[in-house]
């Protein structure tokens, strides 16, 4: 017997690059009516779109910083660079 | 030391900014801090160019880009050769009949939520840091970033079929890796 799930789950990733057309987006429906892991996936994958929606909003406040360490690895490497210059 | 002043206070003053911009597009800390590293290299070459028609963090961020694509073009270069011989991409997530491997199951513990704990966004990064180069690079870009797909077409070089399929394999793992070591699922990817 012929499953759907990784055409299902194919286009459903699509849809977030491009505009599916109506009978991609009722070929999903239909299966996602079927199947039970292919709505699992799908309610997976909304949830981290929302989240990553959340992360972009508060990227400033939640995103990291470089370390102290980072900036002085990172000055040392400059200067090394244009003393040699 | 007029030069190495005008680093350091690029540094300091841009020098997170530039970090999370790298970050968001590469999702590899290391690579990151050494993209900013060789801007302000490239900035200190180029540093008689910069005339003050736009502000110094726009100049650089100028500059980060184009180091950021020749870093992941040359990455997807050297990859390509490697993944050649692999025939179906998503083998690894269905069985010959179309089926699932490895059925996904519906995520608990309060999902909504997740993304305000810090060790919740440190298991994103992490899986999204397991990803195949080129795959992490358009991921990133598209979902940290929140560049359009036209955008990550014409940086990485490649078709929007291209990126459809390096989005779909990349949103494959990193369900599955985040089953794995977040929501406890039982086997490996």
């Amino acid at each position: 017997m012929k499953h759907f799930c990784r055409e299902t789950s194919r286009l459903f990733s699509d849809g977030f690059e491009r505009e599916l057309t109506l009978l991609e987006r009722l070929r999903v429906r239909l299966h996602l009516w079927m199947c039970n892991p292919c709505s699992n996936y799908v309610f997976n994958l909304k949830l981290l779109d929302r989240m990553f929606r959340d992360l972009r909003k508060h990227a400033d406040e939640r995103a990291p910083c470089l370390s102290a360490k980072d900036k002085q690895h990172i000055l040392d490497a400059v200067q090394r660079k244009t003393q040699a210059e | 030391m007029g030069e190495s002043t005008n680093i350091e206070e690029w540094l300091d003053d841009h020098g997170d900014y530039l970090y999370r911009y790298a970050l968001f597009r590469l999702s590899d800390a290391e690579t990151a801090r050494d993209i900013v590293q060789e801007t302000l290299i490239a900035a200190w070459k180029a540093g008689e160019n910069f005339r003050g028609d736009s502000s110094p963090r726009t100049w650089l961020v100028g500059i980060m880009k184009h180091k950021i694509i020749d870093h992941v073009r040359k990455e997807i270069r050297r990859r390509d050769l490697n993944d050649a011989a692999e025939s179906d991409p998503t083998s690894h997530w269905f069985n010959a009949d179309g089926s699932w491997v490895d059925a996904p199951r519906a995520w608990a513990d309060n999902p909504e939520t997740l993304i305000e704990q810090s060790r919740f966004r440190e298991a994103l990064r992490d899986c999204i840091g397991r990803l195949p180069e080129k795959q992490r690079s358009a991921f990133s870009m598209r979902e940290l970033a929140g560049e359009d797909s036209d955008t990550v077409c014409n940086d990485l070089d490649i078709t929007p079929t291209n990126l459809h399929v390096m989005m779909h394999r990349a949103r494959l793992a990193l369900r599955s890796c985040l089953d794995i070591h977040w929501f406890g699922g039982s086997r490996a990817s």
